[in-house]
């Protein structure tokens, strides 16, 4: 490996891995890195593949409006701004400074064609000029891993996050479960000649990884007990009353369907890592700790994948109804789980939902893709999970050449699935009915070699002693707003049991 | 052949792109917002062969350039109009509600000609509209219905103007690539 770095160019990055013949414990081996989810600046990313964690980012990058910050975390960090300082140079205002870039940039807006405002300058091209500016040597684990908002907005901001916030991730550890191996990485930064420094630091992450599988885990704190409330900034009634006005749209031709949201806030003294431990989920799920305070989610609507070698396939993914497994004293009863999966495959009005998504997804994909290339490659089909059996659809591509990874998520950035549609419609009559702003809606990480994986979520926020998150429901046509409403609330109380089962009591 | 679309930002914008596209038909995209002098610019620059009125929100008032494109450019471009309503509402007709079309599956019933030549037979459609044509002008005739009568498509008496009220792309419209694949042959013998 040191060979690999040595012959390495300037601005390429290489990757340092010890690969270790063993599953080892994720989450546990996360509590070790990060103290128990306390570490400011600490990562986790888990799915039924991989999880990679990380608690030492080079970087930070976030943006509130039109203003932005890249802020080094450690010398590394210092040494990668140095090396990108000029590249800001399409910004409106930018100002460097050892420890950090930060300016402005007011998102272009021209009569262009639908196509090229896809490439007019926004916030997105200060991820691309970070995210793609080593060019990989070889396939890595690496990159930029971050939250972005739902599209701003003038409703209440009560939680005051970034509009977006964003790790370099140098360093990780991957465990592979399928392969059950695990992997202990540090990515070389070719800025400079003193590549052999490179490399010892390299290897000294990794030494530090390594000592950390022998640790103790640490133990939780036991919380105060304390009553918990869950308060809504919309009443049942008046959730009720927008699900109505959004009907009268669908009845007078303005929207298709829309998932309007309400935000819930409930106190919360539970350890953080305590509440993911009970929403973590077997498909995604993943934990933010930044400077402002801690993100957790689980159970994604659509998923978002963009992988490949020169050419690059995208892969977007929706999960629309659910339904229980069919369980009898902890355990699959195989008759009674069939008996889920026939009512999941039945229900006329689910069904119409799940191809009316599948029609806007795969509009978002012919955006992006070449022609010939987009399809459907799953429709209607039941996915299995541990609690959960949910009817999903995805559609692949392969992308249009001059566009990247981060076109793609800019070009599906507002997901039909959790907005509605027509989407711009669906945004518009939501803005001018909920209360408070979203806050994060997605979760992104983009690789050096222009790999993306993508999930859309409204995640769990929680700051000082407050959670917050926002619960939505669905109105479109057929479906009934008081059972929507009622599903809607017992996802509420079900984030509110992981909260319980944090300790909050 | 070069097609210009006008995005009324609906659900299938680029799924009716690629159809004309996979037919090696140059598409260019403008958003309904443009502004009239620019979609005028564009007519001229880029010559297109047809222009498309891509589905959307159907409440007039949501339609943006869509009607007065149309106004302006019959007659002399071929339009297909996807989605009656800015059709209808171009030549003075009027738009009703329809639940009975709302994101369902309709059976259509049409006269054989121009964009339903080679379809034999009614066909099945998706179709994700909640209004219907409720007064038809009388420069259009009804070129195909619903079963339960509701007006499916229309035709210009005189000049090249088709629209439909179902998505072609749609999934669930096995005849919509036959529909655009006719739409491109006609527009080709102007």
């Amino acid at each position: 490996m040191l060979e690999s770095v040595k012959q390495a160019k300037i601005g390429t990055i290489v990757p340092v891995c010890n690969e270790i013949n063993e599953e080892i414990n994720s989450f546990e081996y996360f509590a070790k890195l990060s103290d128990y989810g306390r570490k400011k600046n600490s990562v986790l990313l888990e799915d039924n593949e991989k999880t990679f964690g990380s608690a030492n980012p080079c970087l930070a990058v976030t943006g509130k409006n039109d203003d932005f910050e890249i802020k080094a975390l450690n010398n590394l960090g210092k040494k990668f701004l140095s090396f990108i300082k000029k590249d800001f140079g399409f910004c409106d205002k930018v100002v460097y400074h050892k420890d950090k870039i930060y300016g402005k940039l007011i998102p272009a807006k021209r009569a262009v064609s639908e196509q090229e405002k896809l490439k007019l300058k926004t916030h997105m091209d200060i991820i691309r000029a970070i995210a793609f500016k080593f060019k990989p040597t070889a396939k890595l684990f690496c990159g930029l891993f971050g939250m972005v908002s739902a599209a701003p907005d003038n409703r209440e901001d009560i939680l005051k996050d970034p509009d977006y916030i964003f790790y370099f991730l140098d360093n990780m550890f991957v465990v592979d479960h399928k392969a059950k191996k695990t992997y202990f990485i540090a990515n070389a930064l070719i800025t400079d000649n003193n590549k052999e420094k490179a490399y010892n630091d390299c290897s000294k992450t990794i030494s530090n990884y390594e000592r950390l599988m022998s640790k103790k885990t640490p133990k939780g704190k036991k919380p105060r007990k304390k009553e918990l409330k869950l308060i809504y900034d919309t009443s049942n009634e008046e959730f009720l009353g927008a699900m109505g006005s959004l009907r009268r749209g669908i009845a007078d031709g303005s929207i298709l369907y829309a998932a309007p949201s309400r935000t819930a806030v409930t106190t919360c003294n539970a350890e953080p890592l305590d509440v993911y431990a009970g929403i973590r989920s077997h498909g995604s799920s993943f934990y933010i700790n930044d400077k402002d305070g801690i993100s957790i989610g689980a159970g994604t609507n659509t998923v978002l994948n963009v992988k490949g070698e020169s050419e690059k396939t995208i892969e977007m993914t929706i999960t629309t109804s659910t339904k229980l497994r069919g369980k009898v004293k902890d355990e699959i009863e195989k008759n009674l789980d069939n008996k889920f999966e026939a009512l999941l495959k039945v229900d006329e009005n689910e069904i119409a939902y799940n191809i009316m998504l599948l029609d806007a997804l795969r509009n978002d994909a012919a955006r992006i893709s070449l022609p010939r290339t987009r399809y459907v490659d799953k429709m209607l089909v039941v996915d299995k999970q541990t609690e959960f059996q949910n009817l999903v659809s995805s559609v692949k591509g392969v992308l249009k050449k001059g566009l990247d990874a981060l076109h793609v998520y800019a070009a599906v950035l507002a997901p039909a699935a959790t907005n509605g549609v027509p989407k711009t419609k669906a945004v518009e009559l939501l803005n001018k009915l909920e209360k408070e702003k979203r806050g994060f809606s997605s979760v992104l990480y983009v690789t050096p070699g222009n790999d993306l994986q993508a999930i859309s979520t409204n995640p769990i926020r929680i700051k000082k002693d407050k959670a917050y998150f926002s619960v939505s429901s669905r109105v479109f046509h057929n479906s009934s707003d008081d059972e929507e409403l009622e599903a809607s609330n017992k996802k509420a109380a079900k984030l509110l049991d992981a909260i319980r089962f944090g300790g909050s009591k | 052949m070069k097609i210009l679309f006008i995005d009324n930002f609906g659900l299938s914008t680029y799924n009716l792109a690629e159809e004309f596209e996979k037919n090696d038909c140059e598409v260019l995209v403008y958003g309904n917002d443009a502004d009239m002098k620019v979609i005028e610019g564009i007519v001229k620059k880029f010559k297109p062969k047809l222009i498309v009125i891509t589905p959307g929100p159907e409440n007039e008032n949501d339609s943006g350039n869509s009607v007065d494109v149309v106004r302006a450019c019959q007659g002399q471009i071929p339009i297909f109009g996807i989605g009656l309503g800015c059709i209808i509402q171009a030549f003075d007709g009027k738009m009703g509600k329809s639940a009975a079309n709302h994101n369902r599956i309709v059976k259509i019933s049409h006269d054989g000609k121009t964009i339903f030549k080679r379809i034999e037979g009614s066909f099945s459609a998706g179709t994700y509209s909640s209004l219907a044509a409720s007064d038809v002008p009388y420069s259009l005739e009804v070129s195909a219905r619903s079963e339960n009568d509701a007006v499916m498509a229309v035709r210009h008496k005189e000049c090249f103007v088709e629209g439909i009220q179902f998505d072609p792309s749609s999934l669930l419209t096995a005849s919509g690539s036959l529909i655009i694949e006719n739409v491109i042959k006609d527009v080709g013998k102007k």
